[in-house]
């Protein structure tokens, strides 16, 4: 029997991961014992490290373990902004961990870094088997940390209702793997891709991949798979929340590209109908249901879900130009919701306050720079300039131009133009309305420098766009 | 095309039948099976022991961390078993993938260990 050849600096981002989460827990278990901000700082630096791990093989394309841990740009993409997203959560939690003592602390660091591997086993693998392991990795891990507040109803219904159908999506998804499997014999994308080029779009295959991407439709919180979202964002702690609209979504949308066009390469093009209602569906209801919301973290979430509408246009396109759009999409995505959230975890920091938008009333006179930076990251999200939002949603529409698709990227731009309402809705108050108290708002270091970095990152990108888009050009390569 | 066809056919066939079937199955016994109803019908074990109390018991919740623990080491032994049958064509990388495998379960007897959840007398 020869023995498998691993190569183990292919993964070994994960291995520093895993290990550094290991040892995470022994070291809380045995001599930290729930110190928050040492913990906080132990999984930032295994983040970087992983990381530090993981920009040395740009350039790299290989595989190892028979395909199960893939090299090449794109995963790497993928990887770094899991990690960047991760580290960033880390940083905005300790101080909410520390104001709302939650329980658990060591576990809680341990738990993220966990879901960290598996998002990034799901953008690294071309095997079926090991997405889904990745996705259960992430998933489980989320559901845990979704019901952190063990006290409070609202965590535990969030807790329940995302188990509950994101059980369902998995089942969903593993049947679709089975019907691939049983008809294909394999597992590994490009040799069912192989197994397929003889007999031309089998339907009975067409029926697994519906079911698997009915699976990742859920975990990307899109149409009409979203039922879950806004619950779950608002009951689950907000540095959690911040990680969850970032994280997962990520993954799963870098495991269904893997999926779509490697493994199914005729698929994307001949099913495009789909993921054009799809597209279309999650951008409407999406920022139309996110008007009339109050609560700050719920108006995210329904923009959450249009910001998954128009990373589907993405997908609806199926042209490699089109998926460096939604490289950089979702690149940018991760920097500017990040941001959003740190704010919204700022005024929600002082005691008496909460995660409702009339919150944010006057809070240009207590607290300027919470303000302005806020307004920036509105205005990314719905994507003008001069800020980063404008370039991904850019990329993405003028590929669908380019494909003859211009009409859907003029409902993604009137899209744009709705979402306008809600974000300049937040804007209005900050500025607009009279501020409850008059003293200005202290907020701790940690939040303004997730703030400084994201908020730099936004206007950078916004200004000189160019090296990100080329990372995701170069990224996207061979896909769509 | 034909193929493609004749697959989905076979598979709206296959369900129909597997539907059906089960209504068909369902109605039939509605038919032909004789009701009688008596208290000893309701028995959960209807020749056997006679049922004392009710099944509502409380169960100690340290039970079920108990069944958790005993799925850590049915797992090692899940994949001990077959390692030990290719122990020495794996030689000294299998050992080397055992023993970090093993250790990863370790962590996990170790956490609740040190958390006390082994203890009876200590409140979780």
């Amino acid at each position: 029997m020869p023995l498998p050849k691993v190569n183990y600096l292919y993964m070994g981002p994960e291995l520093v991961l895993t290990a550094a989460a290991l040892l995470l827990i022994l070291v809380d278990l045995y001599f930290w014992r729930g110190r928050n901000r040492r913990l906080a700082v132990f999984g930032v630096l295994a983040l970087l490290a992983a990381a530090a791990m993981t920009i040395p093989l740009f350039g790299v394309r290989g595989a190892t373990l028979s395909k199960v841990m893939v090299v090449d740009p794109f995963a790497l993409f993928f990887k770094l902004v899991i990690l960047a997203a991760a580290a960033m959560v880390i940083v905005l939690s300790a101080d909410y961990i520390a104001k709302h003592k939650l329980a658990s602390v060591g576990e809680y660091y341990a738990i993220l870094l966990f879901a960290t591997i598996g998002m990034m086993f799901m953008a690294a693998t071309t095997d079926l088997i090991m997405i889904y392991i990745g996705l259960e990795l992430t998933s489980i891990s989320c559901y845990i940390l979704a019901g952190y507040h063990k006290t409070d109803p609202k965590s535990n219904e969030a807790v329940l209702k995302y188990f509950l159908l994101g059980l369902i999506a998995s089942a969903l998804m593993l049947y679709g793997f089975s019907f691939i499997y049983g008809f294909t014999g394999q597992t590994e994308l490009s040799r069912i891709a192989n197994a397929l080029a003889g007999q031309k779009g089998q339907l009975a295959v067409a029926a697994g991949v519906l079911f698997s991407l009915a699976g990742f439709a859920f975990k990307v919180a899109s149409v009409p798979f979203h039922q879950w979202v806004p619950d779950v964002y608002e009951g689950a702690p907000t540095p959690v929340t911040a990680f969850l609209s970032v994280g997962p979504k990520a993954a799963a949308f870098a495991a269904l590209a893997r999926i779509l066009f490697i493994g199914f390469p005729t698929f994307a093009s001949t099913w495009k109908i789909l993921f054009i209602v799809m597209a279309i569906a999650s951008m409407f209801i999406g920022n139309l249901l996110a008007i009339p919301q109050t609560n700050i973290k719920r108006m995210l979430a329904y923009s959450s879900i249009a910001h998954a509408g128009y990373i589907l246009v993405g997908f609806a396109v199926a042209s490699e130009a089109a998926m460096a759009g939604v490289l950089l999409y979702i690149a940018i995505y991760v920097l500017m919701n990040i941001g959003a959230f740190a704010i919204v975890l700022a005024v929600a920091h002082e005691p008496g306050s909460g995660d409702e938008v009339s919150n944010f009333s006057g809070l240009a006179k207590r607290a300027p720079f919470l303000a302005i930076t806020m307004t920036v990251f509105m205005v990314a999200l719905a994507g003008m300039p001069p800020t980063a939002g404008l370039w991904g949603k850019f990329y993405i529409f003028k590929a669908a131009v380019e494909k003859g698709l211009w009409w859907l990227a003029l409902l993604g731009l009137l899209n744009s133009v709705i979402s306008l309402y809600y974000y300049a809705n937040v804007i209005r108050h900050m500025y607009f309305l009279e501020p409850s108290s008059e003293q200005p708002l202290v907020t701790p270091a940690a939040f303004k420098g997730i703030v400084w970095v994201t908020v730099l990152a936004v206007l950078i990108i916004g200004f000189i766009p160019q090296p990100l888009i080329w990372l995701s050009i170069i990224s996207a390569r061979g896909f769509g | 095309m034909s193929t493609h066809v004749t697959n989905l056919i076979s598979i709206i066939i296959f369900m129909l039948i597997g539907s059906g079937f089960v209504l068909v199955m369902y109605g039939l016994v509605r038919l032909i099976a004789p009701t009688a109803t008596s208290h000893e019908k309701l028995e959960p074990y209807e020749c056997g022991e006679t049922v004392v109390g009710q099944p509502w018991v409380h169960i100690n919740i340290r039970y079920y961390i108990f069944a958790m623990l005993f799925l850590i080491f049915d797992i090692e032994t899940v994949f001990l078993f077959p390692w030990a049958i290719v122990f020495k064509k794996l030689a000294l990388f299998g050992l080397i993938e055992m023993v970090v495998f093993i250790f990863i379960l370790l962590v996990g007897l170790a956490y609740p260990w040190k958390k006390g959840v082994l203890r009876w007398d200590v409140t979780i």
